[in-house]
């Protein structure tokens, strides 16, 4: 008896908590069109490149791995995606303070900039670096005009060519996540800091910098995972000879014909950035940031 | 280290519009002050100009005889209290204390120390090694007042140091404040909308309207002879009755009576009236714990409070009724000289 009135009770209290916005079926309902897009479009495919792994001949994941060319890009794209990220989230930070702080001027150029390059194709972005580091393009030009260097650059197909255009590319990733949290910080707190004796730089480093740490580390994983898989950029500026794991995958599915491997390959990259992210996650709670 | 500050004919203007119109005021040393007016009064302001936070127009600021307007903020010596408190929450309860001093470069074993004396001061010792997240309102608050005397400021400035607290505690605080400032015997200036807060905590109020201080002076004086009608009702609650003539015995007078309603008391209606008689239906009558609140509607048309003690017999007071009050000690009813009133203020809001 009484464990029925128990029931019914807590019946009477969900159905009364549910009909407030919507019934429990309705709220899964609404978890129904996202859950089928997350299927269709990430889980079939992975599938599939399984599948594709699979059917080749032999462990094609031992291939993988052996093979000197992936060893060789993997190591590349670790220290280009590292250099990179740790680049572009110090510049990115500056670039975020200057809009903050500066004068009107510099924050109107700063976030156009920063406008235009979001609104601009990577392909576009990554052409115009090509036309600059061209061994007689814009940047040889210039240096040429200024009378800093008379032979041409050798810059364009190599792997130092790839770090310009790469924290160019990543720099909006970087200043967007830092803008948010410095438009957040609050502002007494720095005029206390002030108040109570410090100079700009303690202020900097007492009160800001500790502000934007989750900030930071977020648009650092945000840049980091996005340059492991980049392609557009590093195949243009590195060059066939410098090729990033991407371009290396690509080589296999359409030059080589080697679907499997190029599956296995991608499977490796896929593996490794979600092994990536969930140590940083473990290590600075990134998640509980993005909710 | 404790210092005289002297505010002369401060302007302040913030956009387009004149936020101070001429501030002055001399704060001797250990002397509590508060600046109480009404959102927007500006008094908010007058503490960022002492502060440094805010520059002025024209008018000095000077501590000591010293002007100090050119001074930049962190170079003052002044410790302020933030109305959200502005805690760092990365750092420990000690390190948030002993923040001057590490700006100030003193080394650590004295940063501790002085950071302990501190926390053992506000009664919070055992919290040094928490985050301020972890401390509740009135502690944060307590952490805040640490950490602004840390230095050894020369003045301390509170700014709407209870507005994040609920009621209780901010009654506890207020003498909980007063007590400390006391104790370190520092010049103090708060900023408050609150009036029993400015009369609890203060030597002076000052206060505040559109800019300019309307009237500075001892808590008593303020309630007992407020120099206008906003002072007059932004301080309590009173009775503004316009007086013409005389009664008889005083010289002719022509002003606004100020009578506070816990000074009028029920007459039997056969007794001779007085001067400050009045007589009318009862419109309200309610029980609210240590008083009675009764309202009547005068013969002229002029709503009168009184506030009875609560031994008072009130049977047979019901609301309709005929009632006499009486203010039955004339020296208690202040009359504002209209001949003196208009220098102040532009403008007297009238009051119901």
């Amino acid at each position: 008896m009484s464990t029925s009135g128990a029931a019914v009770s807590v019946a009477t209290r969900a159905r009364r908590r549910g009909s407030k916005t919507f019934g429990t079926a309705e709220r899964h309902w609404l978890l129904w069109p996202p859950l089928i897009f997350f299927a269709l479009l990430l889980v079939v495919p992975l599938v599939a490149l399984f599948q594709q792994a699979l059917t080749g001949q032999g462990n094609t994941f031992s291939e993988a791995v052996h093979m000197d060319v992936f060893a060789k890009a993997v190591e590349r794209t670790l220290i280009l995606a590292a250099v990179v990220t740790v680049v572009t989230v110090i510049l990115g930070a500056c670039y975020a303070l200057a809009i903050a702080v500066g004068p009107v001027w510099i924050k109107v150029t700063l976030m156009a900039g920063l406008l235009i390059s979001l609104w601009t194709s990577v392909m576009v972005r990554t052409f115009g670096w090509m036309l600059m580091e061209l061994p007689t393009g814009a940047l040889f030009w210039a240096l040429d005009k200024l009378q800093l260097r008379s032979e041409p650059l050798n810059l364009y197909q190599t792997t130092p060519g790839m770090y310009p255009a790469m924290v160019a590319v990543m720099l909006p990733f970087a200043v967007l996540p830092v803008m948010a949290a410095l438009s957040s910080l609050d502002g007494e707190q720095v005029d206390a800091a002030t108040i109570f004796g410090a100079g700009p730089l303690l202020v900097l480093r007492a009160v800001v910098l500790p502000a934007l740490r989750p900030a930071l580390v977020s648009a650092g994983v945000l840049v980091f995972v996005m340059a492991l898989g980049f392609y557009v950029t590093p195949l243009l500026l590195g060059g066939p000879s410098n090729m990033t794991l991407s371009g290396v995958i690509n080589a296999q599915l359409n030059n080589a014909n080697r679907a499997d491997v190029g599956a296995a390959m991608s499977i490796i990259l896929i593996g490794g950035t979600v092994v990536i992210y969930l140590i940083a996650d473990r290590l600075f709670k990134v998640s509980e940031r993005w909710g | 280290m404790t210092i005289a500050l002297t505010i002369q004919d401060v302007h302040v203007t913030l956009g387009q519009s004149l936020i101070l119109k001429g501030v002055s005021l001399d704060a001797n040393p250990g002397e509590f002050v508060t600046l109480l007016g009404a959102s927007g009064s500006g008094k908010s302001t007058l503490l960022n100009v002492i502060a440094g936070l805010q520059g002025v127009d024209s008018g000095h600021v000077l501590f000591d005889g010293v002007n100090v307007e050119k001074r930049p903020p962190r170079k003052r010596n002044v410790g302020v209290v933030f109305q959200s408190y502005a805690l760092f929450p990365h750092m420990t309860v000690g390190e948030n204390v002993a923040f001057p001093l590490r700006a100030a470069r003193r080394g650590s074993a004295e940063r501790k120390k002085v950071a302990q004396e501190m926390l053992d001061l506000v009664d919070l010792g055992s919290m040094f090694d928490r985050k301020p997240v972890s401390l509740s309102g009135g502690q944060r608050q307590r952490v805040a007042l640490a950490r602004a005397l840390a230095a050894n400021p020369g003045i301390l400035l509170l700014d709407e140091p209870m507005a994040a607290l609920d009621k209780q505690l901010r009654e506890r605080m207020q003498v909980e404040i007063k007590r400390i400032q006391q104790q370190v015997g520092i010049t103090t200036l708060a900023v408050t909308h609150d009036q029993a807060e400015a009369m609890t905590m203060s030597d002076r109020v000052a206060i505040m309207h559109q800019g300019r201080f309307v009237q500075c002076d001892r808590p008593e004086n303020l309630y007992r002879r407020p120099v206008d009608a906003y002072v007059a009702s932004f301080l309590g609650e009173a009775n503004l009755i316009e007086a013409h003539g005389d009664d008889g015995r005083s010289p002719v007078v022509t002003g606004t009576a100020v009578v506070r309603p816990e000074d009028l008391s029920l007459t039997r209606a056969d007794a001779p009236a007085g001067r400050w008689a009045f007589e009318g239906p009862v419109t309200l009558l309610s029980f609210q714990g240590s008083r009675y609140r009764l309202e009547l509607l005068n013969v002229n048309g002029e709503r009168i409070v009184c506030s009875l003690g609560p031994h008072t017999d009130v049977s047979g007071i019901v609301v309709g009724r005929h009632v006499r009050v009486a203010c039955l000690d004339p020296s208690l009813v202040h009359i504002i000289d209209h001949r003196s009133v208009g220098g102040a203020v532009e403008q007297i809001e009238p009051v119901a």
